[in-house]
């Protein structure tokens, strides 16, 4: 069957603002979004998208208070974090929970049977493992990328905390906290974080600049001053390539840094007509890049010329016989927009690639729409003839 | 009677045998009186047998005639006249026999004396002959005795000759000596060189060895003294070229030669070029009037020119001899090649040498010549290079381009042209012409740089303090500030414009009009016009850039960022890249293409019709409208990402006040004091719509609105009557609480006014109304493309101020006092929105979205306000 260009959409019944690939689960497409109401109680999908079939199934969890963030595990398929935001008649808190979700086996048993709708009705439950409540003022917690599970870091309105497992993963505790207070209490508060992949150093987004972070001694890094012109939304850190980052504003550019020299950007994307909320390399072919903004819009980027893949495609040159007719056919990859995917109505806040499949995506709007896309075919073909 | 007769006869015979070898004796007779006497008869010369003169006469009939015809009277009276007749003619013969006899005598004589004399005659002869043969033995006997001698004569001649030569070598060691000490060191030379071969082929002989060494040890010496005069630190470069030649004459190495003459000369012409450089200057005034250049100096204060003179004739004549001569002995091959070029071309060499260093070569080894050359190019090439370093120095551009005078420098470049004629080894050597050429091009993009570049830098200027001080200065009034932004922008046009059309033609023209022979060529000046077209196009880009790199640096912005301009001055800046590609450059473009294209030639030029922005049209060289319309273009293009620029800083920077103004801590601290039900609009809402109105008086400014007219009466004038509190807020912001009550009454009666609109959003509509909204309203580009214009720039800062009011309150969770305190503001900023907008639809759709995703985001259960 020819799915080329056609995408699939799964809706929610609720409004979201987040969502993550569920990166330990490689066998599968799947990914967690989880639902942000006031009036009911929320719930966490598991989505799967199977390729073959074309089709999406899901499985729904329980999680009474809306969820602000997301964060799976690297290592293990079955936990995430979820920050949520509760609330009484004065004041709002933010908080964090380490989840499992322990009957994952059975819904697949179920499934496999076939005697259910691939949309489960019933909410299950999740099995809290610990809560974080210190500060109240948690925004976002990220993981080791390198599925080291004895640390992870939250990310607050003015701090950023490193905590360490216990060795059951029962609980956790603050080994170091870095207050970014300062003394006007009006500075907006940290926007977001993401954790290097090459090292360990985490790079922070505040008001307008980018801030690297290095875990160990907790001393800054590299300082992108006025990264953007008004917030900086949303960070990523190239995965194949040391020193890249890209980061993204609410001046609809998104920007890639060398954070060796960080006086020059070493490239800047504007198709974006407002604020960009989310980016994301993928993971094994970081030319293609992934952004979504409240412009509804999902643009699919080739930034080949700076990515890992640069040198790749000088030597092709040299290469002799068919593969180099091939790709004469084909054109080499270049920069720009590959595709722009306009599904959604509402603002997108949340784009992520899946950890199974390269060719696959999915991104979520406020209005609860969550679209599974691939990239072009055509795209691919430049990409890996 | 008989003996007369007898007598002729006589003589008669004697003439007859004497008349061949005398003279003829020629025979008179007495015509006259026979004629007389014959009278009768001479009428009749036929043959008439009765005339008695006549041949034919015949006596008989004559006698019978008369006896028949006369009487006898008559022919007696006949009678007597024939025998007196008779009588007469014998007396007439009788003279004329006497008369003639002595001729006949003599006659005679004469034969009988020749006849003797010619007896002799034959004997002489032979005795003439005899002699003359006699003669010519005589001298072959004196020739054959005197032959042997004459050889020996001959032969002691050239034994002379011989003896003199060899005296002259004996004499040699004396005549040089004499030579070095009276320091004629050429004329020493020029001796050697005669005999030194001759001393070397007969060096086997003592005598000559010895004269040999002789000479040798003092032209030894002479070559020593040679070598002090050319070392010596006075030495100048023609005698160190005659010092060489003398040198090379004497056979010394050729290749030390060389070397020991180019350093030399190197060392005196670094020297001469800073003596020169040093002594330029001080240079009098009138040095030009002493040479003989025939420039006329208009001013005195043209001394670059002055000082250029100095210089080619001090150093680079100099250095143009050097190097023709060194080509000339060390690399050329010699003689014949160099004979046939160099006639004509060393004018400057004394003419003593000249023929010494015509033919003066050397043969060196194909390697060493290379080492040689290769040493050679490069001195030659420095040398060069800092004489080329002290022509850009003259022909710098002074600090203020306006002062400069084109006229001066081109003079000088036409000199250096000349120059680069006149030096045909150096041009040949080291293509010294090809890098004058280089430095007259490298002039002519100069000067379109920086007359243009001049003008981009105090546009930017102009800029950068007006900037300044928009921040510092302080306006009494908001008509003085628009006065003054307004003056700025029509102030800065009109500079530009005049500059451009002005100054800068003014110096381009006076380049291309000069009557110097440098831009005499069609070619060349074509070329200068391409090279300043280029440059001005060039300037274009380069002021557009600028102005979009002063508006949005490339990031990141400064590690501790400078204020950034002021928003406005994007907006002007738009705002005259607007006039720029309407009517600036196709001005400018056309007075330029008048002046410097269409008056050289009109027949080949094809004007091309170009329309400007107001549909004028305009005829401007084919060469030109390209460009301009290139740049038109571009400068339409810019205006319209700077004016989005604009929008967007402005935009941004009003949203910023919405940012935080709900969250629960900032009600909580700002509304406490407010009564159950929130009455009144927040106060940041008054301040963004108090800055949006300085927004649109500042677009209004520069874009200006259909009823400009009205501009300078109040702004009050043009709001809706109902509404009052308008003027109020915007002239003093520190009594906003005050009209609250008109607000509340002026909303309700604007809604009522407008039935269709009023169903207010937040009293009743579902999840499902809003969807089904959004399926039906256009998506909205936030930061899209802006329309020139007052209303769209207004409308593209509403659409980023609103968004991001709707992304705010998504972010927030409210209550359900905070609900409906949006509520109210977003009632009034319908109300005081509307009127900057065209299209309604837009605002209602984003309001809208405002009430669903903030009916969302309220924790308690939403309480809409009544509307009563």
């Amino acid at each position: 069957m020819d799915n080329e260009g056609r995408s699939c959409v799964y809706g929610l019944r609720h409004q979201a603002r987040c969502l993550t690939a569920v990166i330990a689960e490689t066998e599968q497409n799947k990914f967690l979004v989880g639902s942000q109401t006031l009036k009911r109680d929320n719930e966490i999908h598991l989505i799967n998208f199977n390729e073959d079939e074309f089709e999406i199934t899901s499985t729904i969890y329980q999680h009474l208070e809306e969820v602000w963030d997301i964060a799976a595990c690297p290592a293990k398929s079955d936990l995430f974090f979820t920050c949520y935001k509760t609330f009484d008649s004065i004041s709002s808190r933010t908080k964090a929970k380490l989840w499992r979700m322990n009957n994952s086996d059975v819904i697949s048993e179920d499934f496999e049977k076939g005697s259910r709708p691939p949309r489960s009705t019933s909410h299950l439950p999740l099995e809290c493992i610990f809560e974080i409540k210190e500060d109240d003022t948690i925004k976002k917690v990220l993981w080791d990328p390198k599925k080291d599970l004895t640390k992870f870091v939250s990310i607050h309105d003015s701090s950023l905390r490193i905590w360490e497992f216990d060795e059951q993963m029962t609980s956790a505790k603050t080994s170091h906290t870095v207050d970014f207070s300062s003394m006007n209490e009006s500075l907006p508060p940290l926007t977001t974080g993401v954790w290097n992949p090459h090292q360990p150093e985490v790079a922070i987004g505040k008001e307008c600049y980018v801030q690297g972070l290095d875990l160990r001694s907790q001393s800054q890094t590299f300082n992108i001053n006025g990264a953007h012109s008004v917030l900086v939304h949303a960070l990523d850190y190239n995965p194949n390539k040391p020193y890249q980052i890209a980061s993204a504003g609410d001046d609809c550019k998104i920007r890639f840094w060398d954070l060796r020299n960080t006086t020059n950007c070493l490239k800047q994307i504007s198709d974006h007509t407002h604020w960009v909320w989310a980016i994301a390399y993928n993971r094994f072919h970081d030319q293609l890049f992934l952004s979504s903004s409240s412009d509804c819009q999902v643009n699919l980027q080739s930034i080949v010329s700076i990515s890992s893949g640069a040198f790749q495609y000088d030597e092709r040159e040299n290469d002799d016989g068919s593969e180099y007719e091939y790709h004469d056919q084909l054109g080499k990859p270049t920069d720009g927009l590959v595709r722009a995917y306009d599904q959604h109505e509402d603002s997108v806040y949340a784009v992520a690639w899946s950890a199974c499949d390269p060719w696959v995506f999915c991104s979520l709007s406020y209005d609860g729409r969550a679209v599974i896309n691939r990239v072009p075919k055509e795209e691919k073909y430049k990409i890996i003839l | 009677m008989t003996t007369p007769q007898q007598v002729p006869t006589s003589p008669s015979k004697s003439s007859a045998s004497t008349s061949k070898s005398m003279k003829p004796i020629t025979l008179t007779l007495p015509r006259k009186s026979r004629t007389k006497s014959h009278g009768i008869g001479t009428g009749g010369k036929n043959s008439d047998p009765l005339d008695i003169d006549n041949s034919a006469f015949e006596a008989e009939h004559y006698c019978n005639v008369l006896l028949t015809e006369k009487h006898l009277s008559e022919l007696i009276q006949r009678d007597n006249d024939l025998s007196t007749e008779i009588r007469q003619l014998d007396g007439d013969m009788k003279t004329l026999v006497y008369e003639n006899y002595n001729k006949f005598i003599s006659a005679t004589d004469t034969i009988r004396k020749m006849k003797s004399n010619v007896e002799s005659m034959e004997s002489e002869m032979d005795q003439l002959s005899k002699s003359i043969s006699n003669i010519s033995n005589v001298t072959s006997l004196v020739n054959d005795a005197l032959g042997p001698k004459r050889e020996k004569i001959r032969q002691l001649t050239g034994v002379h000759d011989l003896l003199k030569k060899i005296q002259f070598i004996f004499e040699l060691p004396t005549r040089l000596k004499l030579c070095l000490d009276q320091e004629s060191y050429a004329q020493a030379v020029r001796y050697y060189a005669k005999t030194s071969r001759l001393l070397e082929h007969y060096r086997s002989l003592s005598v000559f060895s010895s004269i040999e060494s002789e000479c040798k040890e003092i032209i030894d010496k002479v070559s020593k003294k040679i070598r002090e005069n050319m070392t010596s630190e006075n030495a100048t470069g023609s005698e160190i070229t005659d010092c060489i030649v003398l040198l090379i004459s004497l056979k010394e190495p050729p290749q030390q030669l060389a070397k020991e003459y180019l350093d030399l000369q190197e060392t005196f012409l670094s020297k001469l070029l800073v003596a020169t450089i040093d002594e330029m200057p001080k240079i009098p005034a009138d040095y030009l009037l002493k040479s003989s250049e025939d420039y006329q100096l208009t001013t005195s204060d043209e001394r670059a020119i002055i000082e250029l003179t100095y210089l080619n004739e001090k150093f680079l004549k100099e250095l143009n001899k050097f190097v023709e001569s060194f080509n000339g002995f060390f690399l050329q091959p010699p003689k014949e090649c160099r004979d046939t070029k160099s006639p004509g071309k060393s004018p400057a060499k004394s003419p003593k040498n000249n023929d010494l260093i015509r033919y003066v070569s050397t043969t060196l080894d194909v390697e060493v010549k290379e080492l040689v050359r290769k040493e050679f190019l490069e001195f030659i090439g420095a040398i060069t290079s800092e004489y080329l370093t002290i022509v850009d120095g003259l022909l710098e551009f002074p600090n203020n381009i306006l002062d400069f005078k084109p006229e001066t420098h081109i003079k000088l470049l036409n000199k250096l042209n000349f120059a680069a004629l006149s030096c045909a080894s150096l041009s040949s050597v080291i293509k010294f012409d090809e890098r004058i050429k280089e430095v007259i091009s490298t002039w002519e993009t100069g000067i379109g740089k920086r007359l243009f570049g001049n003008a981009e830098k105090e546009l930017i200027e102009k800029f950068v303090e007006f900037s300044e001080k928009q921040k510092t200065k302080v306006f009494s009034s908001s008509q003085q500030r628009f006065k003054y932004v307004q003056t700025f922008v029509l102030d800065t046009e009109t500079w530009l414009t005049t500059y451009l059309t002005k100054d800068c033609l003014r110096i381009i023209e006076e380049c291309v009009k000069t009557e110097v022979p440098m831009f005499e060529n069609k070619d060349d000046v074509e070329k200068f016009l391409k090279k300043i077209q280029a440059e001005f196009r060039e300037f274009w880009y380069s002021i557009i850039n600028s102005m979009m790199k002063y508006v949005s640096p490339i990031n990141p912005y400064p590690i501790n960022p400078q204020d950034p301009p002021p928003p406005i001055t994007s907006l002007i800046m738009s705002r005259m890249l607007l006039d720029f590609g309407e009517i600036i450059v196709t001005q400018v473009y056309t007075s330029f293409s008048d002046r410097l294209y269409t008056s050289r030639d009109n027949r080949n030029r094809f004007a091309v019709d170009v329309y400007g922005g107001y549909g004028e049209r305009h005829a401007i060289s084919k060469e030109l409208a390209q460009d301009v319309r290139e740049i038109v273009g571009v400068c339409k293009d810019i205006a319209q990402r700077i004016l989005e620029r604009y929008v967007e800083i402005v935009g941004n920077r009003i949203s910023m006040n919405i940012r935080g103004i709900y969250t629960m801590k900032s009600s909580i601290t700002n509304l406490t004091d407010v009564p159950s039900r929130p009455t009144s609009v927040s106060k940041i809402w008054n301040v963004i719509i108090t800055e949006l109105t300085l927004i649109e008086k500042e677009v209004v400014m520069l874009y200006g609105t259909e009823e400009e007219n009205n501009l300078d009466d109040q702004d009050s004038n043009s709001l809706p009557s109902t509404d009052q509190n308008s003027t109020a807020n915007q002239d003093n912001s520190n009594t906003i609480r005050a009209p609250y009550a008109h607000s509340n009454s002026s909303y309700s009666s604007i809604n009522s006014n407008r039935p269709k609109s009023s169903n207010p959003f937040f009293a009743s509509f579902t999840h499902l109304t809003s969807h089904i909204d959004k399926l039906f309203s256009d998506r909205i580009e936030i930061f899209g493309i802006v329309e020139i214009g007052k209303p769209g720039i207004i409308m593209g800062v509403i659409k980023i101020l609103l968004k991001a009011w709707i992304e705010t309150v998504r972010m927030q969770t409210l209550t359900n006092k905070i609900f409906q305190q949006i509520q109210v503001d977003s009632e009034f900023v319908r109300l005081k929105l509307w009127k900057y907008i065209e299209d309604e639809r837009i605002l209602n759709t984003m309001l809208q979205e405002l009430a669903s995703s903030a009916f969302r985001r309220c924790a308690e259960d939403p309480l809409p306000l009544e509307n009563t």
